[in-house]
């Protein structure tokens, strides 16, 4: 059973549910409660009696006259009747278009994900700082083929291969061009901007001279080409979003 | 037959071709609904004049209703106006039932629109809404004293409807001046049932407290 309220505690009385009993709104436990803190309590019963006279007096407000008349002139009418945009875009992005919402969410998020996979692994293979472990182990051998490289003389007893690659690698920054003529088709494939790669992962794995760079390049190729799927897909989502607002900010 | 709820005919002035959306409405009993639908279908087919018979009929209404929620007259009329524009605009979106409802509901999205606008700009409080068309009912039996009394009634619960919140405000007029159930209420604001109950109750406090000193003008 509820706690009997009390007229001294009206602070701590619910207010709330004696304005839903004025409104008659109050059911179940609440209407009970609120009838007995306005059976017990005169300031409740002070505040419920004052409610009851607002809701009435806000009933019987009386009307506020217009300042101008409403009607549409003959210009405004032409100006809001349905142009070829309005048209055409109508109910796009309106409540009843289901469609153009959940493409414009696929076709951005497609987008994005398309553009995450083909520049990440590009930025994470050729970018210095930021190149992830995979691609560790062959710039430490390129490193140590240079090294190699430098300190044969000294050492004395480096293996032979070593001075030879890197007399072909200083070489071709120097841009002797006739040292490119004795090396073979996959060495050629060596040149240009990835040659030091190249020349790692030849290092590295001890055949095939050529195939690591041309995977490179296929991989390198095939990621631009996702990066403008994506990119393209991601300009249609976006461009889609942009087309609902408009068509609901301007379309009527 | 004739007079059977169910029975749908396309209220038209003239015959449409087969291919166009028909889009017809049921023929209410309602005479005033009955007249409502038959401007509103010349409206759609390009009547102006049609159009503005209905403005003609509901804009005070609407402008009353309007100028509640939005307590500056100016921003009322220019929310009704706008109301006005985006009926006709989406004249052929009107899926049949009451024409007075469905402009209130987009003269009620227009007041809305209204107040966002307002609370998005740092602005001054609303102005007091001083009602000098209203007058007291005259006649024989009128006491001058009773009269002024109504007056400063009017005056003062509309400065504290002025003051209380727009949500509040909209709930209140909405329920108390224009009879909507909590329902539709929460149909038309976009909440729920007990969001609109609460902000009504909370509503009527609040408008009590701003009173609080003058409830002697509220009694008897």
């Amino acid at each position: 059973m509820h706690e009997q309220p009390n007229s001294s505690d009206h602070a701590r009385h619910d207010l709330l549910a004696v304005a839903a009993l004025a409104d008659r709104d109050a059911t179940g436990e609440e209407a009970v409660r609120a009838r007995a803190q306005v059976d017990t309590c005169a300031e409740c019963a002070m505040l419920h009696a004052e409610l009851v006279s607002l809701a009435t007096a806000t009933r019987q407000l009386p009307d506020i006259e217009r300042p101008r008349d409403f009607r549409l002139r003959p210009e405004d009418a032409q100006r809001l009747r349905p142009n070829r945009f309005r048209r055409l875009f109508g109910s796009f992005g309106t409540a009843r278009d289901g469609f153009s919402r959940p493409l414009a969410v696929g076709l951005t998020t497609l987008g994005l994900a398309g553009l995450m996979l083909g520049i990440l692994p590009g930025t994470l293979s050729f970018g210095g700082a930021a190149s992830g472990p995979a691609d560790a182990p062959a710039a430490a051998t390129m490193d140590q083929t240079l090294d190699a490289g430098a300190s044969a003389p000294a050492a004395g007893g480096a293996p032979e291969q070593a001075p030879e690659r890197t007399n072909r690698l200083e070489q071709h920054f120097a841009g002797d061009q006739s040292a490119l003529r004795p090396m073979g088709i996959g060495e050629l494939e060596a040149d240009g901007p990835a040659g030091p790669v190249a020349i790692a992962g030849e290092a590295q794995s001890g055949t095939g001279e050529g195939q690591s760079l041309t995977s490179v390049a296929d991989d390198s190729t095939g990621a631009s080409q996702l990066a403008v799927i994506s990119g393209t897909l991601l300009i249609v989502g976006l461009s889609l979003f942009a087309l609902r607002w408009t068509s609901r900010r301007f379309g009527g | 037959m004739l007079d059977s709820p169910d029975l749908r005919i396309a209220v038209r002035r003239h015959p449409l071709p087969v291919e166009r959306d028909l889009r017809s409405t049921t023929v209410p009993d309602d005479p005033v609904q009955r007249r409502d639908l038959i401007l509103l279908e010349r409206a759609r087919d390009g009547d102006l004049d049609a159009f503005n018979d209905l403005v003609t009929l509901y804009q005070d209404q609407l402008y009353a209703l309007v100028v509640r929620m939005v307590p500056d007259r100016d921003q009322a009329a220019d929310a009704v106006q706008e109301g006005f524009f985006s009926a006709f605009r989406n004249l052929h979106t009107f899926r049949g039932g009451s024409v007075k409802a469905w402009l209130n509901r987009i003269c009620v999205n227009a007041a809305m629109d209204t107040q966002r606008a307002r609370r998005r700009r740092p602005s001054q409080p609303y102005p007091e809404l001083e009602d000098d068309s209203w007058q007291p009912p005259a006649g024989e039996d009128a006491d001058p004293e009773r009269s002024a009394v109504l007056a400063e009634r009017t005056r003062a619960l509309g400065a504290a409807l002025a003051s209380i919140t727009d949500d509040q405000r909209t709930a209140i007029v909405l329920y108390d001046i224009e009879g909507y159930d909590y329902a539709e209420i929460a149909e038309m604001t976009g909440v729920s049932l007990g969001t609109v109950k609460s902000r009504i109750h909370r509503g009527r406090l609040a408008l009590r407290d701003r009173l609080e000193g003058r409830m002697d003008l509220f009694r008897g």
